[in-house]
C-alpha cells in the first residue's frame, strides 16, 4: 500500500468488472470514483482531479481512446498516468492504447498484487515527474529573477563605471562585454589640475563578480582623482581595496595612466595587462611592458607604483587593450595574437585610422568564432588641453547648484602627521563642495599645494630653495628635506580658509602660518620677478593667480586671496 | 455433477470473497443480471449475422466471466468472439446455443455459492 492514500478514476462499462476492481483498490486504501463510460470518466476527472486512471477501453458512448486523449489534454503538464483495463491481446489494440495517451494496461482477470505494483509504480513516476515540474518553475523563475536583479544592476554598475570623460574627444574606446556585465571596466577623468587620468583593468571572470569587484574600483578613481591624488595614491587605495574585498585567485590586471597636456607628457602604470604602446606621429612605435603585479594581489606594504614616464606631443597615440584583443579567436581556434595587432602599426599612413584599422582586423580575423573575452582597447591622443571637448566638466557641476559658500575652518598639522600627510585631498574635498568652484580646481589645487609646500620645506624645514638652481644642489635639497624631515620636534602649520560668496562667484581667503622663523620678506616684490631662478618658481605663479597675496608677521605667516567668478 | 468443477474456478472465486466482502452477494447478482443481457445481445447479434456487434458483446463477456471465475463459458464468449472478428459465422448458432447452456449451468452453480 502506498503512503498516501490516491483518488482513482476507474472508468468501466460492465457493472461486475467495475465492482470488482473498486473493491481491490479500496482495499488498498485509495478513494475510488467510478465512471460508465467515457464521457462520464472525462466529467469526474474535470470534477475531481484524480490522481490516476484505470481506463475500459471498449466503452460505450465514449470509448476509452477517446476519452484518454481528451483526460491527456487536459492534464497539460502534469502527469496523470492512465492504465487501460482490456482483455485485448493483440498488438495493433494495445498500441491504440498506447497511442492515446494510456501509459500501461491492466489485463482481465485482474491480479491485486499486479495492480497494486503498478498504482505505487505510477505514483512514483507521478511525483517524480511533479517534483520534476516545480523545480524546473523554480529554476525558470529563479532565473528570470537574476536576470532583473543582473538589469537593475547593471543600470546601478553603470551609472558608477561609466561616468567620466570617456567621450572626450581624444579617446576612442571600444568595449564589447560577454554577457550582461564586462569582466572589463575602462575609467577617464579629467584631474583638476588639468590632465586626464584613464585606466583599463581586467579582472579574472566575468559577470557579477567582476561587476561587483569594478564598482569600488570606479568609486576610488573618479573620487580621488575629482580630489586632486596623484596617480600612484590612486592606484595604490584601488590595489588595497581590492586586496580587502577579491577573494583569493581573484584580481584586476590593470593598465593606468597620467596625461599632462599642460606638460605633453604621460605616466604609466600597468600590471598584468598585455604591453600598452605609444604611436608617436613620426613612426615610432614605443611597446610599455607590464612591470608590476594586478591589483589586488599584493599587501598594501609591498605595493609597488614606479611608474614609466614619456613625452608625446600633439598627435602622439597611447594604446591599452585586455587580452581579449590578443586571446581573440577564429573558428579554427586560432588567436589573433600581438603579430597581427603590431602588423597595424606598420606603414601607418594616417594614424587616426588606426584604432578603426584594430577593430576592423579583430573583427574580420574573429569571422564566426566565439568570443570567450571581453574585447577592450582604448587609445588616447595627446592634444592641446582645449581640444578635449569636455565642456564644463558636465558630471562635475550637476551638484554645484546648492552647496556652502559661506564658511571658514582652521586645520593644523603637528608633529608626525605633519611628515608624511598630505593635507590637499581633504581640504580640496572641503573647498569643492563650493557651488561652481570647481571649474577653478586646477588654480585653487595650484594655489594651496604651492602654499602648503612652502610652508613645511621654507617655513619649518628652513631649506633655501636657491640650492635647487643647480643640479647638485637639487639632490642637496632633498637630501637635507628628508634629515630634516626625520628630526622635526614641535613643528606645525597651519592652514586656515575662509570663502564667502561675491557676485555670482566667491573669494576664497588662504591664510597659512608655520611654527619655523620666517624670513625677510622685504626684497621679496623684486626677488620673485626673477623668473630665471628655478627656485622662485612658485611665487609669481601665486601672484598672477590670487587677487592678494602678501607675507606678515616675522615671514611665518603668508595670505592670498583668490576671487572667482563664474563666465 | 462433476461439471461443477469445470465451470467454477473455486480459487478465484474464494479470492473474489475476499476482496469483496459483504458485497459478494450483489457482485455475483450483477454479473448474473448483466451475463443475461450479454447472452441476448449475442443472441440478437447471431441472429442477424452482425459478426462486428457478435464480436464486441462476446468480448464483453468473456472479460467479465474471467474476472467472476467462469473459465469455460470465458472460454466459449473468446471463440465467439474470434469468429465474430474473422467473419467467420459458420456454426455460430451451434456456438449460442452452447453459451446459453453454459450460462444456464452458471447461473446456476453460482446462486449456490450465495
Amino acid at each position: 500500500m502506498s503512503a498516501k492514500p490516491l483518488k482513482i478514476l476507474i472508468a468501466d462499462d460492465n457493472d461486475s468488472d467495475r465492482m470488482i476492481l473498486q473493491a481491490i483498490v479500496r482495499k488498498q486504501g485509495h478513494t475510488v470514483v467510478t465512471a460508465k463510460d467515457g464521457i462520464e470518466a472525462v466529467e469526474q476527472f474535470k470534477a475531481g482531479a484524480p490522481e490516476i486512471i484505470l481506463l475500459d477501453a471498449l466503452m460505450p458512448r465514449m470509448d476509452g481512446f477517446e476519452a484518454a486523449r481528451i483526460i491527456k489534454q487536459l492534464a497539460g503538464e502534469e502527469l496523470v498516468p492512465i492504465i487501460f483495463l482490456t482483455s485485448l491481446t493483440d498488438a495493433e489494440s494495445l498500441a491504440k492504447c498506447l497511442d492515446a495517451g494510456g501509459d500501461d494496461f491492466l489485463s482481465k482477470p485482474y491480479n491485486r498484487v499486479i495492480l497494486d505494483a503498478k498504482i505505487n509504480a505510477f505514483n512514483r513516476m507521478r511525483i517524480m515527474h511533479s517534483t520534476l515540474q516545480s523545480q524546473r518553475d523554480l529554476i525558470a523563475e529563479n532565473n528570470e529573477h537574476l536576470l532583473q536583479e543582473q538589469q537593475v544592476a547593471k543600470t546601478v554598475f553603470d551609472n558608477v563605471a561609466h561616468l567620466g570623460c570617456l567621450h572626450a574627444k581624444n579617446i576612442k574606446h571600444l568595449l564589447s562585454p560577454l554577457s550582461v556585465f564586462n569582466g572589463d571596466v575602462l575609467l577617464a577623468c579629467q584631474k583638476p589640475s588639468g590632465g586626464m587620468h584613464v585606466l583599463l583593468g581586467d579582472f579574472t571572470g566575468h559577470g557579477l563578480p567582476a561587476a561587483i569587484g569594478a564598482m569600488p574600483i570606479a568609486e576610488i578613481f573618479y573620487g580621488m582623482t575629482n580630489k586632486g591624488f596623484a596617480m600612484t595614491d590612486v592606484l595604490r587605495e584601488i590595489n588595497q581595496k581590492l586586496k580587502q574585498i577579491l577573494p583569493v585567485g581573484f584580481f584586476c590586471c590593470a593598465c593606468m595612466i597620467d596625461m599632462s597636456f599642460a606638460r605633453g607628457d604621460v605616466e604609466v602604470w600597468i600590471g598584468g595587462l598585455p604591453e600598452a604602446v605609444i604611436y608617436k606621429s613620426d613612426g615610432e612605435l614605443i611597446k610599455i611592458p607590464s612591470n608590476h603585479l594586478p591589483l589586488g594581489v599584493l599587501s598594501a606594504s609591498r605595493f609597488a607604483t614606479e611608474t614609466y614616464r614619456y613625452e608625446m606631443s600633439e598627435g602622439d597615440r597611447i594604446f591599452m587593450w585586455s587580452d581579449g584583443i590578443v586571446e581573440a579567436r577564429n573558428i579554427d581556434g586560432d588567436m589573433f595574437g600581438e603579430e597581427r595587432l603590431y602588423e597595424v602599426y606598420s606603414d601607418v599612413k594616417d594614424p587616426s585610422i588606426i584604432f578603426s584599422n584594430i577593430k576592423q582586423q579583430v573583427h574580420n580575423f574573429i569571422g564566426e568564432g566565439e568570443r570567450d573575452d571581453d574585447l577592450t582597447i582604448v587609445e588616447v591622443e595627446m592634444v592641446a588641453e582645449d581640444q578635449l571637448g569636455i565642456d564644463g566638466d558636465t558630471h562635475l557641476s550637476k551638484s554645484a547648484l546648492m552647496g556652502p559658500v559661506n564658511w571658514g575652518l582652521s586645520y593644523e598639522l603637528r608633529g608626525e602627521t605633519l611628515k608624511d600627510f598630505n593635507p590637499l585631498p581633504l581640504l580640496l574635498h572641503v573647498i569643492m563642495e563650493v557651488p561652481g568652484l570647481r571649474l577653478f580646481s586646477g588654480q585653487v589645487y595650484t594655489i594651496l599645494a604651492e602654499l602648503t609646500s612652502n610652508a613645511l620645506e621654507h617655513g619649518v624645514l628652513n631649506l633655501d630653495s636657491s640650492l635647487k638652481a643647480t643640479s647638485e644642489g637639487f639632490a642637496q635639497y632633498y637630501a637635507l628635506r628628508a634629515q630634516r624631515l626625520a628630526s622635526l620636534d614641535n613643528a606645525w602649520v597651519r592652514i586656515s580658509i575662509d570663502h564667502q560668496p561675491e557676485n555670482l562667484g566667491g573669494v576664497m581667503s588662504i591664510k597659512i602660518e608655520d611654527s619655523g622663523d620666517g624670513f625677510d620678506y622685504s626684497g621679496f616684490k623684486q626677488a620673485q620677478m626673477n623668473k630665471d631662478l628655478y627656485c622662485g618658481r612658485g611665487i609669481p605663479l601665486l601672484v598672477s593667480l590670487c587677487r592678494r597675496f602678501e607675507y606678515m608677521g616675522a615671514g611665518n605667516v603668508v595670505e592670498a586671496e583668490f576671487a572667482w567668478q563664474p563666465e | 455433477m462433476n461439471n461443477k468443477i469445470e465451470h467454477l474456478d473455486f480459487a478465484a472465486l474464494a479470492e473474489l470473497r475476499e476482496v469483496m466482502e459483504d458485497e459478494f452477494e450483489i457482485l455475483i447478482e450483477t454479473y448474473l443480471h448483466d451475463s443475461a443481457e450479454r447472452v441476448i445481445q449475442i443472441q440478437e447479434a447471431a441472429k442477424a449475422r452482425n459478426a462486428e456487434e457478435l464480436s464486441r458483446a462476446a468480448h464483453s463477456f468473456k472479460g467479465s466471466c474471467t474476472n467472476v471465475g467462469v473459465p469455460v463459458l470465458a472460454k466459449l464468449c473468446m471463440e465467439a468472439e474470434l469468429k465474430g472478428k474473422a467473419g467467420d459465422l459458420d456454426g455460430i448458432d451451434e456456438l449460442v446455443t452452447s453459451i446459453e447452456n453454459a450460462f444456464t449451468e452458471v447461473s446456476q452453480l453460482l446462486k449456490e455459492q450465495i
